[in-house]
Parts: structure tokens; C-alpha cells; sequence
């Protein structure tokens, strides 16, 4: 069941916000097999109460490999012809383990205060060292680091994981309501499609902050 | 304008006793503990200037990042001081025996702290979410010129509620109307998130109010709140951050019903729930004993009545922030597979 | 480059519209090789604009990552011959 005011003004009702995620899921699964999957964790049970038909949790995704191209270890390919150190713009994505891979676990989770999801990430090092910001920062492209510079209090923060009482990175989300009311204006869809198309649109802006691009298959499927 | 009681809540602070960390001390005899008043809305980082100078000479060589801990309990900066008073003494001590640190930073149990910058970002994005609960938008916060912003965030530091109302006041965040009734459906509301003027005026007036709920799930009964159990870790306790819904007409909306709202998982199935107070025992049905019970709620070191309006509550006790911090413990069975 | 290859060496017709309160550009079609990246079209919509910050996005579904193919997006959304991208001002983050 899909409620009909859902996201027309870019947000998604917490209800409605396992059914996105499932949808994104298996979506992703199958045009993105050569990831880790999502997976759906259940917290209904967090306060130790069997919930009373109260759906509770997030979507998860773990050991998603950056492969580091760092300006120490010998280049790779021949692309680069600037004289001075270049930022790691091209992080790739591999799945299985590689020798200096950066590994990335993502966290979407439902905001209550912004009525949308927001993503929770951190990431280790093969030796299982959580990365600091400023190794993180070299893994991002070089638009996501200019930003962070920039906006160094508002755009990507360590901020409290809602559900595992940890500091994790996360992405500000007071924008995202705004821009996902731009990508679901599309006069065609059905309150139900919107719903299942959400995450998946929400991803194309967020993944882009990594470098993780998604497959236009994937953005085509619904129609 | 300001009302009694949130001044009140402005002057309220906590005598601290605090003592250098053992690890830390490297002369002899050790510093003496420092006593300082520390402002009920302020954050524990912010008194360092007037720690640092005081245990500066017994420290060892190395770069300063203060941190806090009561009980073996690293305290999360970002809460405000008294919040966390309330929550981790059920009985208060007076005065609150804290330990601080300069050295070791324990960076996977609380985010980083880089002095007053990182407060005060922490406190505006916590105004931008609230901006945002209530008028769907966190604009008004954004938009803010920069001496503004400034002003603002040394009224909260400094404490001075004056100039903290005339700024805030520019922010339009009030939470209008005294009375209010139940939404019946605890879903986002539409209409309160849109800053579509004539949208919001059309539908039925409704509030959404930023909470954040610290719940500490006890499975012990205890009397003598000198009996309640103490913390060790920030796994016990519960972190919720949820805005409570009702409309601003109709019937009146309490404290419990707030309570009622941001737990549904403790009160299924009925807006009339049976009274979730211990004190008054009798008339408990047999299948109230997996029921739970609110031991102890507390806002602002004070214990309101969960029959009083919550409108009253959130104008009169909220953080600077705009969020009510609500305390709570609650009594329930022992939680299954844990 | 020259190609024979006809997908190759194809032009794309690339329609710009705005949305919300950006400014609507002058000449608001043009050409463009459907082998370029989708980050030359930001970045002429950044020049034309002069704004940093822009949201970019295609079929008021996604928002293409700056490095996919023209092509790539021209054959999986283009519509009547020409691939719409649509621009807004609003920040993405903040």
C-alpha cells in the first residue's frame, strides 16, 4: 500500500519508506550484480518491545571497494599528463578485495525531522582502520572534495548513527526534499511509481558524491 | 518575549566538580578538583577555557582535545549539559562529579570535537533540523545574515535570553496555540511542509514539534530513584529523534500524549491508553504487567505532570535549539534475545 | 575525431530547460558530439550561467553522473530527436 500525497513535494513518508527501499534493492540486484547487496535491517525490535505493526530499520550496504589510486603507488594507465599531483577523481569500483581498496559500508536511513532518507557511510582500510575525513576526502571525485572544502560544516558531517549510537559520516539532507521535488515532477507517474522510483532517484544525486554511478537501466526500468 | 520559566530554564546550571583524569596528572600532588557552574543549555566543551588554564600545568606533553566522562561514560558533547545531568543522574548529585580528559580522544564512541567551531555548527545544524520540522523548510535558518548567526550563537554561549528572543524571534519558529488535539494518524503531515502559504492555511492547523527523546529502558523495578541503576555504556540508552504531530484545535494534547506518540511500539493499538504513571497503582489489570511504566520523566530537571498541555511544555522548556529534550525512563520487561 | 562508425561520430541535439527560478538561456539548443561526457554539458550550463552550483537532470527522474555518455543517456532517453537536460539553481547540499 502506497499513500497517494506521498513525495509530491520531494518527500517520502516514513511509511512508504521500507516499500522504496525494497523496490531499490532488487532493482539494484539486478542491473548492479556485480555489487554487494542492499539489504533491508530490521530494528522493529530495537527498543526490546515486539513492535506493534511499527516497521523500524534501514537499508544497508557493506565492503563496497574504492580502489585507491594514490600518487605514492605507481600510476596507473597513462592518463595523466599534468606535472603537478592529481586528485583521486577516477576512485574505481571494484568488487572483490584489491590490494590498497578502501572499503565503503552505506547506511540509507529515514530522517523523521526531513521526511527523507539520508545516507550514513564509513569506511576502513584492508587492515580494518576506519579512515579519517581527510582519507576520505582523497577517495571522493574532485567535485565532492571541492565542495567539502568548501562547505566544510554542511555538507558531509560525522554525525550520530540513528540507529547504532556511533559517529558515522553522513550527507546533510535539508536540500534533498528540494531536488527530489525536481526529479519526481514527471506528470506520467503514478503516487505508486514515484514511490518505487524514489530511492533509485535519490541515489543518481547521492552516489554521485562517490563517483558510484548508476546504470541507466536501472533509472529506465519503471517506465 | 520571554516567559518565567524559560528563564528559569536560561539561568538553570549545574555546579560541576570536576577532576583531572589519573592518567593525566602528572604532578605531584595532584590538581585539585575545579568547581565550576555550568549552564544547563550550554555544551560541556565550552567550558575549557576556564578548565584548561586550571589543569594545564599537571598535564603531559601533547596536543589538547577535552573530553568528558562521568562513571567510566564518555558524554557526548553535543548534548546539552543538561540534558545529560538529567539523564544520567536519576538521583541529581549536587555537586555533579565529572572527569575530564585533554589526552586520548575516544574517537569511536564520540564524534570529533575541534573546540567552540564544532558546537556551534553543531547547534545551528540542530536549528536548521528544527527550522525544518516546523516549517518544512530550513530556510529561515540558512538565510540568516552572518552577524545574526554570530549574535545568535553567543546569546546561547553567553546565556543571554534577551538577545537570544529578539534574534530568534527573526526565525519565526514559534509554536503557536495552547491547546491541542491528537492527530490520529501518526503520519508526516503534507500541508505543515510545504512553506505554501495558502496551503497550510486551507488545511486544519497542525504543528509538528522537533523532540528529541534520551530513553532509558530499565527492566528492573526500583523505588528509590538512589536505586536506579547507572549506565556504562550509550548502547542503554535509546536515542530518538522524532517531531511530535498534533493540530492546534480540538482536543487538548498532553505531555503523555506526546509520549503516546513518539512510542507507539509501548502503547499499542489505543490513543486511550491506560494511565502509564506508577504512582497511582490501583485498578492495574493483569495484562498491564507487560505493560510499561514511565519511572521517570524529566525536562529541564524538573518532573511536569503528564497530564499538563504540551504546548506549554515545548514554549516553556525548549532548548535554544527549538528542540524539547525529553528524558525518560521507562520500566518494561526484559527486553526477548538480548 | 572522424569515425565511421555512424553511433560515433553522431551529434546529439541537446534541448536546456530551465525549472524553478533559473534563468532561461538564449539559445537553449545545441549540438553536441555523442561521445562527450555528460560534464561538458554542466559545465556549459556553469559558463552560460555563471553559477557554480547547478542541479542538472534529465527526464525529471535522475541526475546523470557527470561522466556518463551522451550517447549513453541520447538512446535510453532521448525523446523526438533531442535529449532534454533540465538545470535548476538549488543547491544540492547545505
Amino acid at each position: 500500500m502506497v499513500s497517494n500525497n506521498a513525495t509530491c513535494d520531494g518527500s517520502l513518508l516514513s511509511t512508504d519508506f521500507q516499500i522504496a527501499a525494497k523496490a531499490f534493492a532488487e532493482k539494484w540486484k539486478k542491473f548492479n550484480s556485480d555489487f554487494p547487496e542492499w539489504l533491508w535491517i530490521d530494528c522493529s525490535n530495537r527498543l526490546g518491545f515486539a513492535a506493534h505493526g511499527v516497521s523500524d530499520g534501514y537499508l544497508s550496504v557493506q565492503n563496497v571497494f574504492f580502489k585507491v589510486q594514490s600518487s605514492l603507488k605507481e600510476e596507473h594507465g597513462e592518463c595523466s599528463s599534468n606535472d603537478y599531483e592529481e586528485p583521486f577523481d577516477n576512485a574505481t569500483l571494484v568488487q572483490s578485495a584489491g590490494d590498497d581498496g578502501h572499503r565503503y559500508d552505506f547506511h540509507i536511513v529515514y530522517s523523521f525531522s526531513y521526511n527523507v532518507p539520508v545516507l550514513y557511510f564509513r569506511a576502513h582500510s584492508c587492515d580494518g582502520q576506519l579512515l579519517n575525513q581527510d582519507e576520505i576526502e582523497k577517495n571522493l571525485p574532485t567535485e565532492s572534495a571541492k565542495v567539502l572544502t568548501e562547505s566544510k560544516w554542511t555538507f558531509i558531517t560525522q554525525q550520530e548513527h540513528p540507529y547504532l549510537n556511533r559517529p558515522w559520516y553522513t550527507l546533510h539532507p535539508c536540500g534533498t526534499s528540494e531536488w527530489m521535488k525536481l526529479l519526481l515532477a514527471n506528470e506520467n507517474s503514478t503516487a505508486e511509481n514515484r514511490v518505487e522510483q524514489y530511492l533509485i532517484s535519490w541515489f543518481s544525486v547521492v552516489g554521485q558524491v562517490f563517483g558510484l554511478k548508476l546504470p541507466l537501466d536501472m533509472v529506465k526500468s519503471d517506465g | 518575549m520571554e516567559t518565567e520559566a524559560q528563564k528559569y530554564v536560561w539561568d538553570g546550571a549545574i555546579p560541576l566538580q570536576i577532576h583531572l583524569h589519573d592518567s593525566e596528572v602528572t604532578t605531584l600532588p595532584p590538581p585539585s578538583p575545579a568547581l565550576i557552574l555550568a549552564p544547563r543549555i550550554g555544551y560541556l566543551p565550552l567550558l575549557s577555557s576556564q578548565l584548561k588554564p586550571f589543569f594545564s600545568d599537571s598535564l603531559p606533553p601533547g596536543a589538547d582535545t577535552i573530553w568528558f566522562e562521568y562513571k567510566g561514560l564518555p558524554l557526548k558533547w553535543y548534548i546539552p549539559t543538561g540534558v545529560l545531568f538529567d539523564l544520567l543522574c536519576a538521583e541529581p548529585e549536587r555537586p555533579w562529579n565529572l572527569t575530564v580528559h585533554f589526552r586520548g580522544y575516544p574517537e569511536h564512541i564520540l564524534i570529533p570535537c575541534d573546540g567552540e567551531d564544532s558546537v556551534k555548527w553543531s547547534y545551528i545544524n540542530s536549528l536548521k533540523e528544527a527550522a525544518y520540522i516546523i516549517h518544512g523548510s530550513s530556510k529561515n535558518v540558512m538565510n540568516m545574515s552572518h552577524p545574526d548567526q554570530v549574535e545568535l550563537w553567543r546569546s546561547v554561549m553567553n546565556g543571554k535570553l534577551e538577545t537570544y528572543n529578539r534574534i530568534s524571534s527573526k526565525l519565526k519558529l514559534g509554536i503557536t496555540g495552547d491547546e491541542f488535539s491528537g492527530k490520529p494518524n501518526p503520519s508526516p503531515l503534507k500541508d505543515q511542509q510545504s512553506v505554501n502559504e495558502t496551503e497550510a492555511t486551507a488545511a486544519r492547523k497542525a504543528s509538528r514539534v522537533p523532540v528529541r527523546l534520551y530513553l532509558w529502558i530499565v527492566d528492573k523495578d526500583f523505588d528509590d530513584l538512589e536505586e536506579a541503576p547507572n549506565f556504562d555504556r550509550w548502547d542503554q540508552v535509546s536515542y530518538i529523534n522524532r517531531p511530535v504531530e498534533f493540530y492546534t484545535e480540538g482536543k487538548y494534547f498532553t505531555l503523555l500524549d506526546a509520549v503516546k506518540s513518539i512510542l507507539p511500539e509501548f502503547y499499542p493499538g489505543s490513543l486511550n491508553t491506560t494511565k502509564a504513571e506508577s504512582k497511582d497503582e490501583p485498578g492495574i489489570e493483569p495484562e498491564n504487567e507487560s505493560h510499561p511504566v514511565i519511572k521517570l520523566l524529566r525536562i529541564q530537571g524538573i518532573e511536569p505532570k503528564m497530564e499538563i498541555p504540551f504546548s506549554w511544555v515545548v514554549n516553556n522548556l525548549m532548548n535554544p535549539d527549538y528542540f524539547l529534550h525529553i528524558c525518560l525512563y521507562i520500566k518494561a520487561p526484559k527486553p526477548i534475545g538480548t | 575525431m572522424a569515425s565511421d562508425n555512424p553511433i560515433a561520430s553522431r551529434k546529439v541535439v541537446v534541448h536546456l530547460r530551465a525549472t524553478g527560478d533559473a534563468p532561461i538561456l538564449k539559445q537553449a539548443k545545441f549540438k553536441i558530439a555523442g561521445t562527450d561526457k555528460f560534464s561538458k554539458v554542466i559545465d556549459f550550463l556553469r559558463r552560460q550561467l555563471h553559477k557554480e552550483t547547478l542541479f542538472v537532470y534529465v527526464n525529471s527522474a535522475f541526475s546523470p553522473s557527470p561522466d556518463q555518455l551522451v550517447n549513453d543517456l541520447y538512446d535510453n532517453f532521448g525523446i523526438d530527436g533531442k535529449l532534454v537536460v533540465n538545470y535548476a539553481c538549488s543547491m544540492a547540499w547545505g
